[in-house]
């Protein structure tokens, strides 16, 4: 009877390997991600000994906030663990990961006009954000539940199978081919650095872009409603205030810059003000706007910024020494920043970004 | 509740645990409510026409079983004219049952054509343009097969073939045990009956679930990997109606409709066997491997079983025995000749056998069609035989030859695929245009361009898979008619590597390549809507 036993444990355990391998032969072959700079963040991060503090947000962070600069003032080991449309399930998650690494003093929080309004359903849709994150996970409880919690049913099976999300690719031969030759070079298997046409991840999490603004069009406006932060947007806040508490972590909000021209289509940029500085207020979370800094101290052009609402390479230098400054105590807060942006506007020595 | 979706894989295993931990005497309660719960999820009107139905079908048999039961206590010379009575009264109930299942099939097919005729009354009595039927009727859960099943249920009853079944609860279970509901197979009441109640016999044994879960896995692959697969090249090519098509592309398609059929009913059936097997209830083959088939009556010897020994047994036998029928039988062969009157029987019997069979299947002309073409190449069949066979023995055609039994096999399956034809393309006029554009515009060189796929949103690689999946069907279709037994019994005979390997290419392959996901609609099975 024994002999059936383990003959059946065998057969599953042989099935299970088989799988597996299966599973891992196609996704080599069907996912190509060469030129993903999340993947070389997250092993960056896995390999950390320990983080001090680290910058979680969107793209706008992870272009803006240099951890180089910072680290360099603030004698610290920092990290910017921020990815494209990061919405705050994911930064919940994200540092969850991060505080497993351990030693984190401090966690800045991106608060952006563009991303408070979080829905989960409209999120559950548009999938490819999450998966940026989920597919480099290591497999942990927090991973599950990110998964669970971000996506759909109907998207698990890729979420924790990303060969399955991109089995088609098995139809083109070069494709396989070209991603075979791609991930057998050096650089592939040592997470070098990877670089683009117009930017380069330069590490611990910040990319470099070289592009400067040009308008070719106008933003689409945003109505600032009355109760703009959305409650799906609430409840992460809330896990990552308590979560912070419970780790000993402190943690500060903030709003990267975005061009005055964008802040002007955004229409009442004051109300939104409020609404942050109400939530930061009731959660008693320190919060500053980098959008209301004196342009004296904080001079930002066009030229400083890849896009309308992201800061490149150049602009992320000026930015992050501003920060770092800041936060290191060298600059006094009523100096820095306006009470409003209205306030802001009439000090004002004329609205950059209207360059056409 | 799709049998394709991970909730219905998470209410099998519950179902399955609580199975396991009741008493065994209590075990087919458990299916009950496990049945109860499943049709109540696809919706609960469903549930109370399953039930009202019901209703019917026990209380006609448990009243002709009364019937039965007073006739046998009756002097057989004596009691004649009472016994006879009684008789008469049986028949009337039974009839009278008879017309409202068959008028509530009829209705609930044909509401469509009820529905235009509804609407067109309200045009007439309503000013104003536009029409539509202001009723709207969503087609009964599994509604042909419990219909089916109940009707021959009460039939075998009064043909005293068994006694009605006392119980109200343990009658319903039959009606609407889940793993059959929703396509079949039609099984009989008294096959299911010892299975169902007799407790004692039921053990949990991982034999018999590693078995289950083999036949599950199986019936995945072929609805998952190969049958949804192919559905999207026949919808792109033929569904679909495209501008532009090759005649060839259309051939294909035609062609591979018939192993989508197969392919999804067949991956169904065993899907719905296995999750029965994990119960210890042994469900009617519905498949004999029709692949094999090597002649248009073998095939459907072989094809939806349960259904063809039903119309065997309640429509055709009974009439074939009848003595009206075989009154007029003998006085077509008085007149014109012994051949004749057999002759007339069968094809008698075979067109109202297959024009039923074709309007079950479907409303409009085409099923009709459908039905007539089948009616008639078993009436050639039936016809020719003799001169086949003389045919073929003046041709020294080597009947046990290889090449001869291919030749038989592809000439069947095209002559099935003739069939898909007509019901494919929706109505009898495209049915037509893809026939002359076949012949017109066939051209083989489209079947190997990329391009012409690609132009109809069809992935080429697609093909080539389709061309695996139809292989390993196959192969294990001619493995099983081999030896004879089951897939699962040739994998268990293999050592516990090669059982790895192939358990786990069978699951890589559903769960890498198969159909289902966010890409994808939810589909159901090609029959549910019987």
């Amino acid at each position: 009877m024994w002999k059936k036993v383990i003959k059946k444990i065998c057969i599953l355990l042989c099935t299970a390997y088989i799988m597996v391998v299966a599973v891992a032969v196609v996704g080599y072959f069907v996912n190509n991600d060469t030129k993903s700079y999340t993947r070389v963040l997250m092993h960056e991060l896995y390999e950390q000994e320990e983080i001090d503090s680290i910058f979680i947000g969107a793209s706008h962070v992870y272009r803006g906030v240099n951890p180089w600069i910072v680290d360099e003032i603030w004698g610290e080991n920092t990290f910017n663990l921020s990815t494209s449309s990061q919405t705050i399930d994911g930064s919940y998650a994200l540092l969850k990961e991060a505080n497993k690494i351990g030693g984190i003093k401090c966690c800045y929080l991106e608060v952006s006009a563009r991303m408070v309004c979080y829905n989960k359903e409209t999120r559950q849709s548009d999938v490819t954000a999450s998966y940026i994150i989920s597919d480099y996970m290591r497999l942990s409880l927090n991973k599950v539940l990110y998964i669970l919690n971000a996506m759909e049913p109907k998207n698990y099976i890729n979420a924790f199978c990303p060969a399955r999300r991109n089995w088609r690719k098995i139809y083109s031969f070069g494709f396989m081919r070209d991603t075979f030759q791609n991930k057998s070079e050096k650089g592939y298997k040592e997470y070098d650095y990877v670089e683009n046409e117009t930017e380069y991840y330069a590490g611990k999490g910040f990319v470099y872009s070289r592009d400067v603004v040009t308008y070719t069009g106008t933003e689409e406006p945003i109505d600032i409603t009355e109760n703009y932060i959305s409650d799906d947007y609430l409840f992460y806040f809330a896990k990552i205030v308590k979560y912070c508490r419970e780790n000993d972590i402190e943690l500060v909000c903030f709003s990267m810059p975005m061009t005055q021209r964008l802040i002007g289509q955004l229409g009442n940029y004051d109300s939104y003000l409020k609404q942050v500085r109400d939530l930061c207020e009731r959660y008693e979370v320190l919060y500053y706007d980098f959008n209301c800094a004196n342009q004296a101290l904080l001079d930002l052009q066009d030229s400083d910024f890849k896009d309308a609402n992201h800061l490149n390479g150049k602009g992320a230098e000026k930015f992050s020494r501003v920060f770092a400054d800041f936060f290191a105590g060298k600059i006094d807060e009523r100096e820095l920043f306006y009470s409003s942006y209205a306030e802001k506007k009439l000090d004002s020595k004329g609205i950059f970004g209207c360059q056409e | 509740m799709n049998f394709c979706t991970l909730e219905f894989v998470i209410f099998v295993l519950l179902v399955a645990m609580v199975y396991f931990i009741v008493k065994p005497s209590k075990r087919w309660i458990v299916l009950l409510v496990g049945s109860l719960v499943f049709f109540a999820l696809s919706g609960w009107k469903y549930l109370l026409y399953a039930f009202l139905l019901s209703t019917i079908f026990f209380g006609t048999a448990n009243w002709i079983d009364k019937n039965n039961f007073k006739q046998s206590l009756l002097d057989e010379v004596q009691d004649k004219g009472e016994k006879n009575l009684l008789h008469q009264k049986s028949r009337r109930i039974l009839f009278t049952m008879i017309i409202l299942v068959v008028g509530n099939l009829v209705f609930n097919k044909y509401w469509n054509l009820f529905g235009e005729l509804i609407g067109a009354i309200q045009i007439l009595l309503k000013s104003g343009g536009g029409y539509k039927c202001s009723v709207e009727w969503m087609l009964p859960l599994g509604l042909s097969y419990y219909t089916f099943s109940g009707m021959g249920y009460v039939l075998d009853v009064y043909w005293k073939r068994y006694p009605s079944e006392k119980n109200f609860a343990k009658f319903i279970l039959y009606i609407i045990y889940f793993p059959h509901i929703i396509q079949g197979p039609i099984v009989r009441y008294h096959k299911l009956q010892n299975q169902f109640f007799d407790s004692s016999r039921i053990k949990f044994d991982s034999g018999r679930m590693a078995q289950a879960g083999v036949r599950i896995t199986w019936g995945y692959f072929k609805k998952l990997f190969i049958a949804d697969r192919i559905a999207g090249l026949v919808n792109a090519v033929i569904i679909a109606q495209p501008q532009e098509v090759s005649g060839s592309l259309q051939f294909l398609a035609i062609v591979l409709s018939g192993v989508w059929l197969y392919a999804d009913f067949s991956g169904y059936m065993d899907i719905a066997g296995g999750v029965s097997n994990i119960f210890g209830i042994e469900i009617n083959q519905n498949f004999n491997h029709p692949l094999s088939a090597r002649s248009v009556p073998e095939w459907w010897r072989r094809w939806h079983m349960s259904l063809s020994s039903w119309w065997k047994d309640y429509i055709y036998m009974p009439l074939a025995v009848s003595g009206k029928f075989i009154r007029r039988c003998a006085k077509i062969k008085e007149k014109y000749g012994k051949r004749a009157g057999n002759l007339f029987k069968d094809v008698v019997l075979l067109f109202l056998i297959w024009v039923t069979t074709g309007l079950w299947h479907g409303t409009g002309m085409t099923y009709l069609a459908w039905g007539i073409y089948f009616a008639f190449l078993f009436t050639l069949s039936v016809t020719f035989s003799p001169w086949n066979k003389k045919v073929v023995q003046k041709l020294h055609i080597n009947t046990d030859g290889r090449t001869w039994k291919i030749f038989q096999k592809v000439r069947t399956y095209l002559l099935f695929c003739g069939g898909r034809l007509l019901t494919v393309p929706g109505s009898l006029e495209y049915s037509a245009r893809i026939v002359k554009n076949m012949v017109v515009n066939f051209n083989a060189s489209d079947l190997i361009n990329a391009d012409e796929y690609v132009s109809l949103g069809i992935y080429p690689g697609d093909i080539g898979f389709v061309a695996a999946g139809l292989f390993i069907l196959l192969l294990v279709d001619n493995i099983e008619e081999k030896n004879k037994e089951n897939i699962c019994y040739w994998i268990f005979s293999r050592n516990w590597f090669i059982r790895s390997v192939i358990y786990a290419s069978i699951i890589v392959a559903i769960f890498l390549f198969g159909i289902y996901g966010e890409e994808y609609s939810l589909s159901g099975f090609a029959y549910q809507n019987f």
